[in-house]
């Protein structure tokens, strides 16, 4: 009670600090307290943030002799993220040849510190004890060497997704209780890799993820998309549970070898909680766990065969975990994507 | 390790035993030395680390942002909740509570929107302890502690037990805060607490943990050189003013004209005896910030070399500032009473601010702000009740043993009053460019 009087009488201060202008050039209200101990929040480092992994045939009518590999970081670039990449991190693709979770290929970015700016970056292609760069160049520019075509920068974001009613209960399509439909992600901006080779390169049937290193440690790591979001705490379908430690965070550090014996448990208990039956949450975990995008190159690609840039993988999923054909968040991609390299659309 | 035991062991007679604890604490406290940690300052080295920089966004363009995307949308509960992130942002930069009362409006907005969305309820306990509404963040930060997405509101209770001078509570929040995550807020908090008990070689280290682990994870801005400042603060406590020196440089690098690593750095070059480059320093935050520490500051130290007109005026800015506290008891009550007891003004209103202020916030620095104003209104007895506890779990920051001594002093007891001032000046010899001369000279007396 007395703090809330105390509230009110600091905006009576305000106007009361403008009559006395004239005797001392305040310019603002000091601060509250002299001793300062307040802790900041530490500003999350977008950089190494990983918002999406993509792999897909380029092309309105899909090139299946290219493919490309992408992946986004910085959320909200420019407004809660900054706008350039980590120098010395090292910003992963891993392709995963026969199957056992392990990469067979390692496709690894590294930057250098921006200077106004501008970075310069390598991309090296590791397969075996076999290591050779195939691509490199400056930020904001469109590389192209021997057939290998890279570029990194600022982006619209291409993902869509209704975050708010997400949120909010999963209140989707103007449920009850719902907000009004929005895609959260029109409009925001963010750094995108990106990176097209011939499709010869990497095979046919394969397993992609992303993941990004600081100083040797994965700090973390994505494959399929929203997987973190929805199967691990803190998600808005476990309301019950209590937090043992940052999940997050371990799930990040795990590489997918290890989802099964470390994660099945956090996804089956969500499935479960989504009203599937056990039989299909065991069925559908040994689909989504480990976390790799899998595709065959041999075919058009679109969610769940790798992932293009307009794919509704929100729907699919939907779709997927509720074992409901007619699931969605009623979003619809919103991204204006270019005809040629680099594909994703112009910065905000 | 030992003698940590043995404080640790006196911490727990102190608590139950305030009266008895008096001195026995403090002495064994003042006998380490805080030599033997030496944290290296944050360099700007990796790109983000320089908050000019145009690659990362200043609160501003979030605040741009965040406010053109919730216009007209009163359900736009997470462009609120990072608005008013935003507007706290801005708080801490700029020291200017008006942004700390837009985020809570920006936050309850949110919370309007979607009661159940944990970060806007963590965001605004955080926002309203900053308010000084201790109660009130406690309120918002009990139900959402167990919360996996409450984990701010987890280190916003801690902080309230805190201020509350509840250090036991603070220190089982803050393990529960690390052992979620070696974070950097959970080692600075860490750290203050182990400033309070008087383990300054302890908060060093945890401090310089904390900072460095802010840079590693890509902090910028104010946000990483707080860390920085925050060394600076336990290094001149501890009367190591080289190493404060160092590191409140490295905050102004990380956070260009950052006011209180300014401040800090000004109180530094007084204590080294360089007022022309301490009145600049304390120029340069006072018109960022008018704070009336600063300002008082500033007026003393344009004392010491004889402008007692360029004082006077620094002082009349503090007693403007006064005048509104009198209705904003909230924000200034402890600075005004320290400022008006340091310089032998209106003891009773000291003393009555300073009890007022005490019953809000109860920690150390309370009780020796109310011991302080207590002894200049002449009331000894109670001036040494409070100094006692203020004392109580060992911390060593020259004020305190100071107001302490010069209690003692007052009420004849000159042993006591010998050690105490003795104490002071052996921390850090130039504490105060006003005050650390009346203490020696007052030592002197009893010599």
């Amino acid at each position: 009670m007395r703090a809330r009087h105390a509230r009110k009488l600091i905006r009576i201060e305000v106007l009361g600090l403008f009559a006395v202008a004239a005797v001392a050039a305040v310019a603002a209200i000091p601060a509250v307290s002299a001793d300062h101990l307040d802790a900041p929040t530490t500003k999350r480092d977008g950089r190494t943030d990983i918002n999406d992994v993509y792999v897909f045939h380029p092309g309105a009518s899909q090139n299946l002799s290219r493919t490309v590999l992408a992946m986004t970081v910085n959320p909200a670039a420019g407004v809660i993220s900054g706008t350039t990449f980590r120098q010395g991190a090292r910003y992963e693709f891993l392709i995963d040849k026969n199957g056992d979770a392990r990469p067979d290929i390692t496709v690894r970015t590294q930057f250098t510190a921006p200077d106004n700016g501008k970075q310069n970056y390598t991309v090296r292609w590791i397969k075996g004890d076999d290591s050779k760069v195939i691509a490199r160049g400056e930020t904001e520019e469109v590389e192209s060497e021997d057939g290998v075509k890279s570029y990194a920068g600022l982006r619209d974001d291409p993902f869509f997704f209704d975050l708010a009613n997400f949120n909010n209960g999963a209140t989707f399509c103007g449920a009850p209780g719902g907000l009004p439909v929005k895609d959260f992600f029109l409009g925001l901006n963010t750094s995108a890799l990106v990176i097209e080779v011939p499709t010869s390169m990497i095979g046919s049937a394969v397993g992609v993820w992303g993941r990004t290193l600081v100083g040797g440690d994965q700090v973390e790591r994505m494959g399929r998309p929203a997987i973190l979001t929805v199967f691990i705490p803190p998600n808005p379908f476990e309301t019950g549970s209590t937090a043992v430690g940052n999940l997050e965070d371990q799930f990040n550090r795990t590489t997918p070898n290890r989802d099964q014996a470390r994660w099945r448990g956090e996804v089956v208990n969500t499935l479960l909680a989504l009203g599937n039956s056990q039989a299909r949450a065991d069925t559908l975990a040994d689909v989504l766990l480990p976390d790799i995008l899998t595709v065959d190159l041999s075919m058009q690609t679109g969610f769940l065969n790798g992932r293009g840039l307009a794919d509704d993988v929100i729907d699919a999923e939907l779709q997927l975990l509720l074992n409901n054909p007619a699931a969605s968040d009623c979003v619809a991609n919103d991204s204006t994507f270019l005809a040629n390299f680099p594909y994703v659309g112009v910065p905000n | 390790m030992a003698t940590f035991k043995v404080i640790s062991v006196l911490l727990g007679v102190a608590l139950g035993f305030v009266a008895a604890a008096y001195g026995g604490a403090y002495l064994v406290a003042s006998s380490r030395s805080a030599e033997s940690v030496e944290p290296v300052p944050l360099a700007a080295s990796d790109g983000l680390a320089v908050a000019s920089r145009s690659d990362v966004p200043d609160a501003d363009t979030q605040i741009g942002f965040w406010s053109r995307r919730a216009a007209g949308n009163a359900s736009a509960y997470l462009d609120l909740t990072y608005l008013g992130q935003a507007f706290a942002r801005k708080a801490r930069e700029t020291s200017d509570v008006g942004y700390y009362l837009r985020a809570e409006e920006a936050l309850r907005q949110a919370l309007r929107g979607n009661p159940t969305y944990v970060p806007a309820t963590a965001a605004l306990s955080s926002v309203l302890f900053s308010l000084h509404d201790f109660d009130g963040a406690l309120d918002l930060a009990r139900p959402i502690v167990d919360d996996p997405r409450g984990v701010q509101a987890l280190a916003t209770l801690g902080d309230a037990h805190m201020a509350l001078g509840r250090y036991a509570k603070a220190q089982a929040a803050y393990n529960r805060l690390l052992a979620w995550g070696a974070t950097p807020g959970a080692y600075s908090r860490l750290a203050l607490l182990a400033d309070v008990r008087g383990n300054t070689d302890q908060a060093l280290v945890l401090m310089d943990r904390a900072a460095r682990l802010a840079q590693d994870s890509g902090d910028y801005g104010e946000s990483l050189a707080w860390y920085s400042y925050q060394i600076g603060e336990l290094s001149f406590r501890a009367g190591r003013i080289d190493l404060a020196e160092s590191h409140y440089r490295s905050a102004l690098e990380l956070f260009d004209d950052y006011p209180l690593a300014l401040g800090g750095l000004a109180r530094s070059r007084a204590a080294r005896g360089d007022y022309r480059a301490a009145i600049d320093l304390y120029r340069r935050a006072t018109q960022i910030v008018p704070q009336p520490d600063l300002l008082a500051a500033l007026g003393d130290v344009y004392a010491k070399i004889g402008n007692e007109r360029a004082a006077r005026a620094q002082y009349e800015t503090v007693e403007v500032i006064g005048k509104l506290a009198r209705i904003n008891r909230q924000v200034y009550n402890r600075q005004l009473a320290v400022y008006y007891a340091d310089h032998d003004l209106r003891p009773g209103e000291a003393r009555r601010l300073a009890l007022a202020e005490l019953r809000v916030r109860r920690d150390v620095y309370g009780y020796d702000a109310a011991a302080w104003a207590s002894y200049k209104d002449g009331r000894l007895d109670e001036a040494r009740r409070l100094s006692q506890r203020a004392l109580a779990f060992g911390t060593r920051d020259p004020r305190l043993p100071y107001h302490a001594g010069m209690i003692a002093k007052a009420q004849g007891r000159n042993a006591d009053a010998r050690r105490l001032l003795s104490d002071a000046l052996r921390l850090n010899p130039h504490f105060d460019v006003r005050q650390a001369p009346m203490a020696r000279a007052a030592l002197d007396e009893l010599a």
